[in-house]
């Protein structure tokens, strides 16, 4: 960006993952046929009245301890007024003034270092409903449908500072406040069905000046992908108009994810006046600090902290550590293969390796793998125990992913225990020996290489159930002989 | 067809004795319906069938020798606004004018729960935004002592169905005198509880921070009854109160001797008619016979809480009816976009005063204006609930006029809105302060009755139905209005 | 004072749809109302807390346990319009 300096700020609403919705009995559940988990109060239909869901609270406030925020004393719900078809009431229960967190900051790890992201406020507030257009778009289409099962479901809104410098930095931010949330388990966090959005002010600014640009706000962007290109184009964009001379117009901009460009929703001209005030119908919260200090204690170990002890008591790598901890179910299963008496640094090596790569090619996550913790733990001992080679053992691991059988029982079944016996090993290696004069050669004249490439034949003479060291020990030990 | 003046006490007894059954009860009202309120208007709509089950069910019950609350089988007026699952809740407005709920509001639940018979739903000025029932779609309600005269408002239908016995008691709303105003205009007795007393689940929302649904009827013991029928905490209404609800008909006859009174000077001044406040004083002075002591006191920002109650009860208005967009319930006119359709059902389908209303809320809440309207308003509210905690450091309960003066002529004051909403002044900051408020009528005027309001400390009502039912006795309302009135319906 | 353009902006910001007579009746109207609550400048209030509430009531909340929605037909016969199981509403424009 050479003399442009990018501020960036992100908006992130997080679906909270109660059973009820925040103001009514119904459920939250998504997925549901339209209009099925409606009821007169989210409805909005006349003289209903709201009440809280306290496990909404509990999450809001659990959410701001982990983002180091101070959680008020005082705390109150407003209503943001505007019209918009998904919103049933026509104006939307939200915190205005007196937000139950404020204050916090989130540590990020960006290139080398770790930079430290101001958290401006948490707010908690109800989700609208779904349009479904008749037409492609929504301008094309001559009608629209409501869903309002969305209507009512909990979101906090995470507001961070405007201290992000990068669209890289700003990937790093949300994915960093994503895995927090899933560690305390407020939020499922899932782009893909909208329960994590975000929403992106940037400006920008010249080097070293303080004072901040006039920015654009950019919505729906609906992935993390979407939230760093999103960001980059309208950089450029923005930079093209200053570079040009021109004036950065605040407006409201959404991400076209098909065309890669951010394009004009609404200028300030239409900016809303929300007018809010005070929801007569919901009562002030007077936050009890005993209970905040029970939910502090109740509060998991956060991926910073589990990622230190991982690369200070496990001696794993810091990229090894960081990516274990990047969710936290992938952190407990490695901690369930720990438990089961693996090996820190192979058990890390499986998990972030073979089981990831499994995971990514089949589409799930780590709690729908076939293969369980424990299992994998097995796995890892008979690599230990010399039963089977790293090799074999791959291959017993796709079994595994396939049959959801034992370690142990396919290796039995298949005979794939590892051959250590000197005799029938010494036998390989001089039939391998024999048939490769010119390799022989080679290794005389000093080719390393192919002492390489005479394992391999044993291996393969082996249908690789050779143990590789012992081979490699034998196969050098008769080479210097003859 | 004249129809003596029953109690509901009088009807338990008539009932429990088998003099009378339920259902020839409700038949009785609801001939008297028929016939009456073509006159007065005070039902938006009738529900003869459900009547009927209901009182056919009491008769059961009675049969099956069961104990009957004194609520059970005696007819009543509901309000339009308070929701009645599958009876038409219009709000008096041709938005709501076709709207079904598919739900009760908890006070309907608990008329229910004690077997009452809801004859049908009663006349409002539209959304609750008026002082004389003139602001309902369906035409104003008519003043049973003369038909060329308002009710009062917003609950005109009720208070004219009581006055006119074509209820026996009935359901208001009283947001800024909706209940007091037309009990007072038609020689009823109104209650406005104290805020939280009794469930808004259900009520549609005019101001929801000031609402408060209250009962009608032809005594204070009457109200009393009604009024244990339908207090209580409700977990669907977060603003509900968890205090214990006392048996209001206990102490009725305590009488007031010891009991200090006060006398708000600026309730008796520039503005009210003198023959009000001689009337209202008129009725203190018999009450200080009893035993009472009636001290002036002063309540010194009541001059500013009609204009902090009209910014107040509007903003919360803009956003309460926010949601009559056509969309999802309610009538719709239709559009080409989605804001055309809005626009036009809104704008057709809104009354004017609602739509002034709609527009005054949007003004002081929106930026630029809001603290110098809406933040300072609610910042006087908290001055106004001052005067009356310091007030009743001293005194009991306060007495003063409920409205400056009597019934005015139907049309009298639709042209200018400010005037129309100095009627209120009387009545507004018991609204703003949360109190609860009795009202009942303490003389004629030009023929025309006038009432009394006795405000009580939060949660004080059974107090202000002690002082409302000894005042009642001694003023014995009930003879003039039967000697002036009752012949004529 | 409360001039036209006010009048107009108000409304579209309550969705209300105003003619050029009515617009002129509500800007002397609504500015006769201003006017009149114009004298609650008159009083100090700098040190007085807003209240937004008028009882003493905090922290009312509910479990979060579900309760029975509303069956999809019952909902649906309130809609001014619909199709399936869907509320249906003419096209939606940003405004």
């Amino acid at each position: 960006m050479n003399k442009w300096e990018m501020v960036i700020g992100l908006e992130v609403h997080s679906e909270l993952k109660t059973r009820s919705k925040i103001f009514c009995g119904c459920s939250t559940r998504f997925g549901s046929s339209p209009n099925s988990n409606i009821c007169p109060v989210c409805l909005g239909l006349p003289g209903v009245l709201p009440v809280l869901n306290q496990k909404v609270l509990e999450f809001a406030i659990k959410a701001g301890l982990a983002l180091n925020c101070r959680i008020a004393a005082h705390s109150k719900f407003d209503r943001k007024n505007y019209y918009y078809p998904d919103l049933p009431k026509n104006y939307q229960i939200s915190q205005y003034d007196l937000p139950i967190a404020e204050n916090g900051w989130l540590d990020v790890e960006v290139g080398d270092g770790i930079k430290r992201i101001g958290i401006t406020r948490i707010h908690m507030e109800e989700d609208a409903g779904k349009l479904v257009h008749a037409g492609s778009t929504i301008t094309s289409s001559s009608h629209s449908l409501v869903d309002y099962n969305r209507t009512g479901v909990p979101l906090i809104e995470i507001v961070s500072e405007p201290d992000l410098r990068s669209p890289e930095e700003a990937r790093a931010y949300l994915e960093k406040l994503k895995a927090i949330l899933e560690y305390i388990e407020v939020s499922d966090c899932k782009m893909e069905e909208g329960s994590l959005r975000c929403d992106a002010n940037i400006s920008l600014r010249r080097h070293g000046q303080t004072k901040f640009g006039i920015k654009t706000e950019i919505k729906n962007l609906t992935s993390f992908r979407a939230v760093q290109r999103g960001l980059e184009y309208e950089a450029g964009r923005q930079q093209t108009i200053l570079d040009e001379g021109g004036v950065i117009e605040q407006e409201t901009r959404s991400w076209d994810e098909e065309k890669g460009v951010t394009v004009l929703l609404r200028g300030k001209e239409h900016a809303h006046d929300y007018r809010y005030l005070p929801d007569p119908d919901l009562v002030p919260l007077e936050i009890d600090r005993q209970w905040v200090e029970e939910l502090k204690k109740q509060l998991p170990e956060l991926p910073s902290a589990r990622k230190q002890r991982y690369i200070e008591q496990m001696g794993l790598s810091d990229y090894d550590a960081g990516v274990l901890t990047a969710s936290r179910a992938t952190a407990d299963y490695f901690e369930q293969v720990l438990a089961a008496g693996a090996s820190p640094k192979g058990a890390a090596n499986w998990v972030t390796v073979e089981l990831a790569g499994k995971l990514n090619q089949s589409g799930l996550t780590i709690s729908q793998s076939p293969v369980p913790a424990a299992q994998l733990a097995q796995l890892l001992k008979l690599i230990d125990d010399r039963v089977i080679s790293g090799k074999i053992a791959k291959d017993v691991f796709a079994r595994m992913w396939q049959t959801g059988k034992e370690p142990e029982q396919i290796i039995r079944e298949e005979g794939l225990t590892q051959i250590s016996d000197d005799d029938s090993l010494r036998q390989m290696v001089e039939q391998v020996i024999s048939q490769h004069p010119q390799t022989v050669a080679d290794f005389h004249a000093g080719k390393e290489k192919a002492v390489g490439f005479l394992v391999g034949q044993i291996m393969k003479l082996s249908r690789g159930k050779a143990n590789p060291e012992i081979v490699n020990r034998m196969l050098r030990e008769k080479l210097l002989e003859g | 067809m004249t129809m003596p003046y029953y109690s509901i006490g009088e009807i338990h007894t008539l009932l429990v004795s088998r003099e009378t059954s339920a259902e020839a009860l409700c038949r009785d009202y609801l001939e008297r319906i028929e016939k009456i309120n073509p006159e007065i208007n005070a039902y938006i709509t009738t529900d003869p069938d459900g009547a009927l089950n209901a009182a056919r069910a009491v008769d059961r019950l009675l049969a099956a020798g069961e104990d009957l609350h004194p609520l059970a089988g005696v007819p009543a007026i509901i309000k339009d606004n308070i929701c009645t699952r599958m009876l038409r809740t219009t709000c008096g407005s041709r938005i709501l004018g076709q709207f079904v709920p598919p739900y009760s509001a908890t006070v309907v639940e608990r008329v229910n729960a004690v077997h009452g018979v809801i004859l049908g739903k009663g006349n409002m000025d539209e959304f609750g935004m008026g002082s004389s029932n003139e602001n309902s779609a369906f035409g104003p309600a008519r003043n049973p002592w003369d038909p060329t005269r308002v009710t009062g408002g917003s609950s005109g239908g009720p208070a004219a169905a009581v006055a006119a016995n074509i209820a026996v008691w009935g359901l208001g709303s009283d947001t800024g005198g909706s209940i007091r105003t037309p009990a007072s205009f038609c020689g009823v007795v109104g209650m406005k509880p104290t805020y939280g007393r009794v469930s808004r689940y259900g009520l549609v929302a005019y101001a929801s921070s000031l609402d408060q649904i209250g009962p009608f009827a032809a005594s204070v013991e009457d109200v009393a009854i009604a009024m244990n029928c339908i207090s209580g905490y409700d977990p669907a209404d977060s603003t509900s109160a968890r205090t214990s609800v006392p048996d209001f008909c206990a102490g009725l006859k305590k009488g007031v001797r010891g009991l200090k009174i006060g006398l708000p000077r600026e309730y008796f001044g520039e503005g009210i008619r003198p023959e009000v406040s001689a009337a209202v004083m008129a009725a203190a002075a018999k009450l200080s016979d009893q035993g009472a002591e009636c001290t002036e006191i002063s309540l010194p920002h009541t001059e500013y809480a009609l204009a902090a109650y009209y910014i107040i009860a509007p903003a919360e208005a803009s956003s309460n009816l926010a949601r009559y967009d056509g969309v999802s319930y309610g009538s719709r006119i239709d559009g080409d976009d989605i804001i055309a359709m809005s626009c036009k059902t809104r704008s057709r389908l809104f009354g004017m005063e609602v739509q002034r209303r709609i527009m005054l809320g949007t003004y002081v809440l929106s930026s630029g204006y809001y603290d110098a309207y809406y933040l300072r308003a609610l910042k006087i509210r908290r001055l106004i609930k001052g005067d009356f905690d310091r007030a009743f450091a001293s005194v009991d309960a306060i007495i003063a006029p409920v409205v400056p003066d009597v019934a005015f002529r139907i049309g009298e004051k639709t042209d200018d809105p400010l005037t129309m909403y100095m009627t209120d002044v009387c009545t507004i900051p018991v609204n703003m302060a949360g109190l609860p408020s009795l009202a009942i009528p303490c003389g004629l005027v030009d023929g025309l009755p006038v009432g009394l309001q006795i405000i009580g400390r939060p949660m004080a009502e059974a107090e202000i139905l002690q002082i409302g039912h000894c005042a009642e006795q001694i003023i014995g309302f009930a003879g003039i209005a039967n000697k002036t009135k009752a012949g004529a319906l | 004072m409360i001039d036209e353009k006010t009048v107009r902006d108000v409304a579209r910001l309550s969705r209300l749809e105003v003619d050029d007579r009515q617009v002129e009746v509500l800007a002397r109207q609504m500015g006769d109302i201003i006017g009149y609550m114009d004298m609650l400048s008159r009083i100090d209030t700098e040190n007085v807390e807003p209240m937004a509430h008028v009882v003493p009531i905090s922290n009312v909340w509910r479990p979060d346990s579900l309760r029975p929605s509303m069956p999809n037909q019952e909902a649906i016969r309130l809609a001014p319009d619909a199709e399936g199981e869907y509320f249906r509403t003419p096209k939606v424009v940003s405004g």
